[in-house]
């Protein structure tokens, strides 16, 4: 019960600027069962170190960053419109929560997890398996989804990455951005959702120990954290 | 029902064990509980009468039988559906060793070491028991399972043995001349010593015809025989081999849904080194003089590997679970909740089932998915909708580069014909890394 206690407060907090004015308008808000705790508040910035505007972001392109950990990769998305506002969403246990909606100018700019829900195939610096298309594409019968090639299953990033195909059975786990209307800036506050991460972990630790140094790649990224466009941040990116 | 003490049952195997007992013990449960639900069970003494050593059950017991890609599924999920069962997952063999991929392996496009899975790590990491055993018998009215480390008293039993081949779908009739045929040129189609002696085989293939085969009917894997072509025929590219791979098939072109993308590769690919023969069935093998005879001719191969018509393994048929109308011996049981007729306990998945799905790894998986909810959901007295297994499968059909085509599918509710098949029939790098990245997920979820 602590856990959760704290997990409801950190969401609260973490999510408060960009849900709590919805909250007025819309019905009901559903919090999630998991929310990271104590959730690192990061700027997203270029590889200059400048912070990105979201009006900024190529539409429909692929971006990535790190959130929370070193080692834990998300994607960055403006989609082509607004996203409905306050999506209800079910976690892996059917627990409902509630999905914000995008943010920015447009509404558009969402972010996920980049590790699947199904059997946790990932957007690595060698190949990035989740992709976001707005064409239909051969694999996904769906236009503007993103597509994770290992099982062929297919979220609906206007909708809180619910599942619209495939084998996985609940959504990939969303980035709360926090979206300051003045400077036109993103910061990540959040990840909500099914906590996946421990067995994210759990799943990679040799390939991750490997890659970013004993036990290294878990470390919660500090003060900004960078967005690359997928081309960049990924060796291969499949396409399916 | 009758009870052995005899020294000499001890030895006797499985299916003779049966033959000798069942005439007794079936009439006797017959006649003591009137009506027939559920087979008898035969006599069992000695080593295998003695309960297994296994810490007391703590809630529902679940035996799995089968560590392949339905059972370890089944083991892991039916205990996250509800942690109150206590499951056991019987496995004969040392260590897991995969069929998905295997291909791949072949022409050293990954390692051994991908295939090979440990037991040990699964059951320890999803809190269920690995008993390295068999299952020799099934008392379903007492409900225990004999197996060669002793019996487990069950809640509920699954049931996921695979599949054993039929060498007389390919005119062999001699026990003398299947032994010869399976361990000469082995089908390489249940993972472990046939896989590695086909390996073997390249790597020690000089010149000349090495044969392969596509079986009639329902087999393990249905686009495997193609794609193993075609890694046999890169293998032999790459490493400069005098050689052909022929390929006979019974089917006038490959895998119907994949097909373009095979024939592209034969064409483009392996013109000089691969001779693909539609329409061709083999009416006999001849494993001491190497040669196959079809309908047309008789070939003379130097090396083969010969994969005969599938059949649900022997035990199902053993356990008198088989419908004696499947031709492929599959099981009996409810084509929706997968229980044996007339018993909730009692489950089959994977390849024994008698659904035309494929008989494909990934299938197998995502319906240990569905029947761990319909057991969990069963033990909560509840019952569920069905959903559809899903089949995605990759095709690796060139090595340099890596390329591969793919399919996915479910099936329908009434006919369990494919639908929302989902084809990319053009083969791609990216296609080829996603093979990889396939695979390596179904681990990930079945261990």
């Amino acid at each position: 019960m602590d856990n959760s206690n704290v997990n409801r407060r950190g969401f609260v907090k973490a999510c408060s600027a960009v849900a709590a004015l919805a909250a007025a308008s819309a019905g009901r808000l559903v919090q999630p069962a998991f929310a990271l705790a104590d959730a690192p508040k990061l700027k997203l910035v270029d590889k200059a170190g400048k912070p990105i505007k979201a009006s900024a972001l190529e539409v429909h392109a692929n971006y990535l960053f790190m959130y929370p950990y070193v080692s834990t990769p998300c994607l960055l998305l403006r989609l082509g419109a607004a996203t409905p506002r306050n999506v209800e969403c079910k976690d892996a246990k059917k627990a409902a929560y509630t999905w914000p909606g995008g943010v920015g100018k447009d509404g558009a700019v969402v972010a996920y997890s980049a590790i699947c829900s199904h059997a946790f195939s990932y957007d690595s610096k060698q190949t990035s398996f989740l992709t976001y298309s707005k064409a239909r594409t051969q694999v996904s019968s769906h236009s503007r989804a993103i597509t994770c090639c290992a099982h062929a299953s297919i979220f609906d990033p206007a909708a809180g990455a619910k599942v619209v195909g495939g084998p996985a059975t609940f959504p990939l786990a969303a980035v709360q951005l926090a979206y300051q209307t003045d400077s036109d800036e993103l910061i990540a506050t959040g990840l909500v959702g099914t906590a996946l991460i421990d067995e994210f972990f759990k799943a990679y630790r040799g390939e991750l120990n490997a890659q970013y140094g004993r036990g290294a790649y878990r470390a919660v990224v500090e003060g900004q954290t960078t967005v690359l466009p997928m081309q960049e941040y990924s060796k291969n990116v499949v396409q399916c | 029902m009758t009870k052995r003490t005899d020294k000499t049952s001890e030895t006797l195997g499985r299916r003779h064990f049966l033959k000798l007992s069942a005439g007794s013990t079936l009439v006797a449960a017959a006649a003591a509980t009137g009506a027939m639900t559920t087979p008898a069970a035969t006599a069992i003494s000695g080593r295998t009468n003695r309960p297994a050593a296994l810490p007391a059950a703590k809630g529902p017991r679940c035996v799995v039988v089968g560590g392949g890609a339905s059972g370890a599924t089944m083991a892991k999920y039916l205990k996250r559906e509800n942690p109150k069962f206590d499951v056991v997952m019987v496995e004969p063999n040392a260590t897991y060793m995969s069929c998905f991929l295997s291909n791949l392996w072949l022409d050293d496009l990954i390692k051994l070491e991908t295939l090979q899975h440990s037991f040990t790590d699964a059951a320890n990491a999803n809190n269920y028991v690995w008993l390295q055993g068999m299952l020799i018998d099934l008392d379903r009215q007492k409900k225990r399972a004999f197996t060669s480390a002793g019996y487990i008293d069950y809640h509920y039993i699954v049931l996921a043995p695979g599949i054993d081949y039929n060498y007389a779908s390919i005119g062999i009739k001699d026990p003398a001349m299947e032994i010869a045929c399976a361990q000469k040129f082995p089908a390489g189609f249940k993972p472990g010593s046939e896989d590695l002696s086909i390996k073997n085989k390249l790597a020690n293939f000089e010149s000349g015809i090495f044969l392969t085969t596509v079986p009639t009917g329902n087999y393990r894997c249905l686009p495997a025989p193609y794609e193993r072509a075609c890694m046999i025929a890169s293998y032999f590219k790459k490493n400069k081999i005098k050689g052909k791979v022929v390929l006979l098939d019974p089917g006038d072109k490959p895998f119907a849904p994949k097909a373009p993308g095979f024939l592209a590769a034969f064409h483009e690919l392996y013109k000089d080194v691969l001779d693909y023969r539609p329409s061709t069935n083999i009416k006999s093998v001849d494993p001491m003089k190497k040669t196959v005879t079809t309908e047309f001719d008789t070939i003379k191969f130097d090396d083969a590997a010969i994969y005969p018509r599938v059949r649900a393994a022997k035990l199902i048929e053993d356990l008198g679970l088989s419908n004696p109308k499947s031709p492929q011996m599959e099981a009996d049981i409810d084509v929706y909740k997968y229980f044996a007729k007339g018993d909730r306990t009692c489950y089959v998945t994977g390849d024994a089932r008698p659904m035309p799905f494929s008989k494909s790894g990934n299938t197998s998986n995502s319906e240990a998915h569905y029947v761990a909810k319909v057991i969990a959901a069963h033990e909560a007295g509840k019952d569920i909708d069905w959903v559809s297994p899903q089949t995605i499968c990759y095709s690796m059909v060139n090595a340099t580069p890596e390329e591969a085509i793919m399919v996915k599918a479910k099936y329908d509710r009434k006919t369990f014909g494919f639908t929302d098949v989902q084809l990319d029939n053009k083969r791609s790098a990216a296609l080829g890394k996603a093979t990889h990245e396939w695979g390596a997920g179904l681990y990930r979820d079945m261990f």
